[in-house]
């Protein structure tokens, strides 16, 4: 058989369009269920944060948050397990490698966080509470430029709602952050999951 | 030059070959998900992969997940070895 350039430029163009399709549903897909995670926890964070006394704050420590994020991070390693759980040897250990990676990124995010606020010292704990789901944002915004537009729209909708309740609702912002931007990364891990 | 691969040059195959090759090495992808990538009816793309399996291509794989029963298809070494060659084939038309 024979093929012109033309039809080989078609078939070229079909199997990039392909790939872009899969790869892009592939990092949808598993990246569904610690969006509706982090969701959860960023509601009981967040409601801690506004019904407890100082914040939730003890000796500068917001303790909520601290156990919170651990679990959420024991909570995401599960959820890698299983899902390389009946893949190839091969696939687990690159899996392995891969958690390892997310590991480590929580550490430097930690890490960012904190020499942050040491430099900046926010004025109160709301301010932090505003920080990070900003930084969040960013993260996701990039992630997405780069991987897919989904992860794009994600991080340009936590950093609006994260705007718009700092500055039409400063009295109930915590309230607003769990309710809403909790809420909205639920919704978006279901989102992913039917792509 | 080689000779076109009419396996893979087939429309529904060259995209069930192309979703499978853009995920890494040895990753499974499940029959539903494929479907929607490829945009195939069932029938039609279990037939396809049929012939893909048949040629050594992909490997099918059948187990219950949530007691749900799951198949499962992935590239082989083969199949990947093909896809590239395939891909080298049609870029060697491109380039005279």
């Amino acid at each position: 058989m024979d093929l012109s350039p033309g039809q080989a430029a078609e078939s070229l163009k079909e199997i990039e369009r392909t790939q872009r399709r899969s790869a892009e549903a592939h990092e949808y897909v598993h990246a569904s269920p610690g969006f509706i995670l982090w969701g959860l926890i960023w509601m009981v964070g967040y409601t801690g944060s506004y019904m407890l006394p100082n914040y939730g704050f003890i000796n500068g420590i917001s303790w909520l948050w601290f156990v919170l994020v651990v679990a959420g991070v024991f909570a995401n390693a599960t959820l890698d397990r299983r899902r390389y759980r009946g893949q190839s040897p091969e696939r687990v250990a690159a899996g392995k490698a891969i958690g390892r990676r997310i590991g480590m990124t929580f550490l430097a995010l930690y890490a960012f966080i904190f020499a942050t606020f040491s430099v900046m010292r926010p004025v109160n704990p709301v301010v932090s509470a505003a920080f990070i789901p900003l930084l969040v944002a960013v993260i996701y915004a990039i992630y997405g430029i780069w991987r897919g537009l989904r992860f794009l729209i994600i991080g340009i909708v936590v950093a609006a709602l994260t705007m718009g309740g700092w500055f039409y609702l400063p009295q109930h912002f915590l309230l607003w952050m769990a309710a809403v931007g909790g809420g909205s990364l639920i919704l978006v891990g279901l989102w992913l999951r039917k792509v | 030059m080689g000779e076109l691969n009419a396996i893979i040059h087939q429309p529904v195959r060259l995209k069930i070959m192309s979703a499978l090759k853009a995920l890494p090495p040895g990753e499974m992808l499940e029959f539903v998900r494929l479907k929607k990538i490829v945009d195939a009816t069932e029938g039609n793309l279990g037939a396809h992969i049929q012939t893909l399996e048949e040629a050594g291509y992909v490997a099918v794989e059948k187990d219950f997940a949530d007691n749900r029963p799951r198949t499962r298809v992935k590239l082989t070494k083969e199949g990947r070895r093909a896809f590239e060659d395939y891909v080298s084939f049609l870029r060697g038309i491109l380039e005279g």
